[in-house]
């Protein structure tokens, strides 16, 4: 694969996974930025020692979380008052939950996203947005795969008691 | 079935991505335990509202920069040494490296001028060994200039 089709085949996920990890735009763009410049690099002397699809989404972990603890995430994230009832979307019988996780496309629930723990935060989005399975989850994030199914487990348990919590908030 | 052990099984159900309905024992469990039944509720809520996350297109200008990586730029030729004279630096350097013990022995005007000229050539060199490192940097100026 050219370096041509891998941006062609890999740019918008790319840019997405960073998207959810990092939480902002500007991050992500120059997140994605950096990770092909890599792959430019790195491309001539990749000798298929993994599939080149590991080898492209190990780099894109290593970028955002590099990215991720030196910036140590400013981003939009609910403040306390901000998880209220939006009368636009106050349907009978639908519960404030439901509503939270609708809200702007799902928006608000990819913010809470990035503000998991780093490694949490990318087997959600490898899982979740990538569609990837456990074993390909381990591969990029060199973790044994009972440690994915930890992560995503301890991912979504802190994300609904997040929800939960702010909808008590007064 | 445990609390507990209907938390895990849940989430391995969750993992698996089935479409189907809850397995057996952990519906069983449910309808007997508000508890889980009110977790297992807001869990699926939420695994949906996951598979339903909203994919952003990157702008156009992000994609026009990504392809023009590959292409060498003229800023990046123009700072950069020939491996000519990267090559010339290297062989000059054993021969260099006499006259510069001598140099720091001797005072004489001839000397002095001859170590100048060989620490010039030395810088050469050594700068050559030390390019990847500045173009790295500038390499990524420009593409983030170019964003
Ligand atoms: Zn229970």
């Amino acid at each position: 694969m050219d370096f041509d089709s891998i941006v062609e085949h890999f740019a918008e996920r790319i840019f997405n996974q960073a998207l959810r990890v990092l939480g902002n735009r500007e991050d992500a763009e120059e997140t994605t930025t950096d990770v092909f410049m890599r792959i430019h690099r790195g491309l001539g002397d990749f000798r298929g020692e993994s599939q080149l699809s590991t080898w492209i989404w190990r780099i894109t972990a290593n970028v955002s979380l590099t990215r991720k603890s030196r910036k140590r995430v400013q981003m939009v994230s609910l403040d306390a008052g901000e998880f209220r009832d939006d009368p636009r979307d106050d349907e009978l019988n639908s519960n404030p939950e439901e509503r939270f996780l609708a809200r702007e496309g799902g928006e608000e629930l990819a913010g809470l996203i990035a503000e998991l723990p780093d490694q949490e935060a990318s087997a959600i989005a490898l899982f979740y947005l990538q569609e990837m399975k456990y074993d390909e989850i381990a591969a990029i994030l060199q973790i044994p795969p009972g440690t994915v199914a930890t992560l995503l487990h301890r991912g979504r348990e802190r994300l609904r008691k997040r929800i939960r919590g702010e909808r008590k908030r007064p | 079935m445990k609390c507990e052990e209907f938390k895990e099984s849940l989430q391995n159900f969750l993992d698996a991505r089935e479409e189907r309905d809850w397995p057996n024992g952990l519906s069983a469990h449910a309808s007997s335990c508000p508890q889980c039944r009110t977790f297992g509720d807001s869990m699926i809520a939420l695994h949906q509202a996951m598979q339903r996350l909203p994919r952003v297109s990157p702008s156009a200008e992000l994609m026009g920069s990504l392809k023009k990586i590959k292409q060498p730029d003229a800023s990046l030729v123009k700072i950069g040494w020939g491996p000519e004279i990267r090559r010339g630096a290297q062989l000059l350097l054993p021969l260099a490296l006499p006259y510069i013990a001598q140099a720091f022995s001797l005072t004489t005007t001839q000397h002095v001028l001859e170590a100048l000229i060989l620490l010039l050539g030395m810088t050469v060199f050594v700068m050559s060994v030390l390019k990847p490192l500045f173009l790295g940097v500038h390499e990524r100026r420009v593409s983030l200039e170019k964003l």
